[in-house]
């Protein structure tokens, strides 16, 4: 391998292995900024803002620069701002590591070689290979600029290459890779493209599964978002895509994700031709090689769905008629909304699929919408036990989708809480180990502290029942076989109810 | 040319290391300035590349201990830093702005080592 590929290989490895780490960064430097220890916060900012910036991640780089500014003259509200803002850019930046990641090296022969000239073209080297094609580093020494180039595999496929660059010719958009020209050399097509940087959704995915991490929902909506938007340049372009996976997608700065490749593009006039998809993602009719003329963006659709289904899951679907209730089984925190936004792009029947990009935009776009109003109500459940977690968790969810629910595990863990965000409402098992749910129910009384609380307990005495009364909590539901449906009601009485006669306010 | 690296960040120090020698640099690394103290006491390196923001003893206590040495006080230094400050010091000869393009690394080791002459 030259030298300058090991060396690139070397740097996309440790810009990977510090977006890993940098979570963990953040989280310990978010920790001393809440703790008042500034001075040692400075130093730790500092730190994060040249490194982050080094190894490629400009939007934490800048957030950290925001905290750092913060720093000189430290008020709560600018402080407690800034921190949000550096935790969402680190969340972002695992989506979008700048430097080039590496490619595995074709096995073939290459008739264009490092050094080869194309008019003002020089080619650099070979960025990696796909089903169809070699793409290879290019510059344009007329314009100044990098440039990627793809040429066929073999002499067999030039024609493919050919509808590939009239079909990327056919669109534009900022979420569809750039077809700048289409040359010959040499009696061969030579398609020239703009030059990406980032890494592929399926070596993001991949990274992911190393280390364990799920996408949240926000980062799933991000990208079904930005891919839908490309869809509907390409289909209102009259093609279809009909190989969307995530080795097709780049993830790029500033949050992009571009769609590549169109190798195996249509027109829709030509829709009913069978072409060679990933099985994995193709929709039944294209499997079976029945997609009718007109449904080809149907096809894409469903593999977006997969798409999502993966991401959210962490696996791909199992084969034949998917079941978008396996997300719900998986993730508690996914919204019902985005599951059947899912179930829609996955129908089996082309007919009763979502009808375009355009109608998963306007889903989606609610989606987020009620997902920024839910926000506003945000949930602490007090539980000790973790299985009971996850059953409150899902039981509130599933009360209202929009909700975001934090749990403590003991009464002190939620003074913490209280102590740095709101809390609208809170669920209080009152038998917590320590400090008990009734001592923290009275606690919060007595320093004047107005949440709304449903009380839960498996064994409360009437004795317990008066305090909590007198406390001001109305709401008390008893561990048992009706607790879901009961929880339920309680938590739905207290939103839609007059907090000030129900919370622990007197 | 002989290059001691003085960094704390495992990942910041790989990538020096990796873009110097790309460029003929010999790099010797150490995570503090202790680990740097003892590298110190072999072979004088050309220049020390040193991170200001470490934990425990900083980077301008190692450039003050230096600059006191006779034996090191010749030896340039350039700063790593991401503070739009610093301090000057006698043996600094310029500094390194965070974030740095990994790939110009040794072209800005080399030009402020270069303006010292």
């Amino acid at each position: 391998m030259p030298a300058h590929d090991v060396l690139r290989l070397e740097l996309a490895r440790l810009s990977q292995a510090y977006a890993e780490r940098a979570p963990a960064v953040v989280s310990e430097l978010v920790a001393t900024v809440r703790a008042g220890a500034l001075a040692e916060a400075r130093v730790l900012v500092h730190t994060l803002k040249g490194n982050a910036g080094t190894f490629g991640l400009p939007a934490l780089s800048e957030a950290a620069e925001l905290l750092e500014q913060a720093l000189l003259a430290p008020t709560p509200a600018e402080l407690e701002g800034a921190c949000a803002a550096l935790e969402r850019a680190v969340s972002a930046a695992e989506v979008a590591v700048t430097l080039p990641a590496p490619k595995s090296l074709p096995t073939t022969d290459l008739w264009l070689h490092a050094g080869t000239r194309i008019g003002n073209l020089e080619v650099r080297g070979v960025l990696g290979e796909g089903g169809m094609g070699v793409l290879l580093d290019g510059y344009d020494h007329g314009l100044g600029r990098r440039v990627a180039l793809k040429i066929a595999r073999d002499d067999s496929l030039t024609d493919l290459l050919r509808k590939e660059a009239r079909a990327l010719g056919a669109v534009r958009h900022p979420g569809v890779v750039q077809a700048l020209a289409l040359l010959e050399h040499e009696g061969r097509p030579v398609l020239v493209m703009e030059r990406l940087f980032g890494r592929t959704l399926a070596d993001h995915l991949a990274a992911r599964a190393v280390i364990g991490a799920r996408y949240s929902v926000d980062e799933v909506v991000h990208i079904l978002t930005r891919v839908a938007e490309a869809l509907v340049a390409v289909h209102e372009a009259g093609l279809s895509h009909r190989d969307l996976k995530p080795s097709n997608l780049m993830l790029t700065s500033n949050h992009g994700v571009v769609l590549l490749d169109f190798g195996v593009a249509v027109a829709e006039v030509h829709a009913h031709r069978g072409v060679g998809a990933t099985a994995c993602y193709a929709a039944p009719e294209q499997v079976a090689g029945r997609v009718r003329p007109g449904e080809g963006p149907l096809v894409d659709l469903y593999s977006l769905g997969v798409l999502g289904y993966e991401l959210l899951v962490g696996a791909l679907p199992t084969a034949g008629a998917v079941s978008v209730a396996k997300v719900l089984e998986v993730r508690a925190d996914v919204p019902r909304a985005l599951v059947e936004i899912l179930g829609g792009l996955l129908r089996e029947d082309p007919s009763e699929r979502l009808e375009s990009a355009e109608a998963l935009l306007w889903e989606l776009d609610a989606l987020v919408r009620g997902r920024r109003r839910g926000r506003d109500r945000e949930l602490l459940v007090v539980e000790d036990s973790p299985p009971m977690q996850a059953i409150l968790r899902a039981i509130l969810t599933a009360a209202d989708p929009m909700v975001h629910v934090h749990v403590a595990e003991s009464a002190e863990e939620a003074l913490r809480v209280l102590d740095r965000q709101r809390i609208d409402l809170m669920v209080v098992d009152l038998g917590l180990p320590t400090m008990s749910g009734l001592e923290l129910v009275l606690y919060l009384r007595g320093a004047d502290r107005h949440v709304p609380v449903v009380a839960i307990s498996g064994r409360a005495t009437p004795g317990d029942r008066k305090l909590l009364r007198a406390a001001g909590v109305v709401e008390f539901v008893a561990k048992g076989p009706q607790f879901p449906d009961a929880l339920t009601a309680a938590y739905q009485r207290l939103v839609r109810g007059p907090t000030s006669a129900r919370g622990i306010e007197a | 040319m002989r290059l001691l690296l003085v960094d704390d960040q495992p990942e910041m120090r790989r990538l020096c290391e990796v873009v110097l020698r790309a460029e003929g640099f010999v790099v010797t690394s150490a995570a503090n300035v202790e680990e740097a103290e003892v590298a110190l006491q072999g072979p004088l390196p050309d220049v020390v590349l040193l991170d200001l923001c470490m934990p425990g003893t900083d980077g301008y206590s190692m450039a003050d201990a230096l600059a006191a040495d006779p034996r090191t006080r010749a030896v340039p230094i350039i700063l790593l830093t991401a503070t739009s400050s610093t301090r000057s010091l006698s043996s600094v000869v310029g500094t390194i702005a965070k974030p740095f393009r990994p790939t110009q690394l040794a072209e800005q080791v080399r030009a402020l080592l270069a303006t010292r002459t």
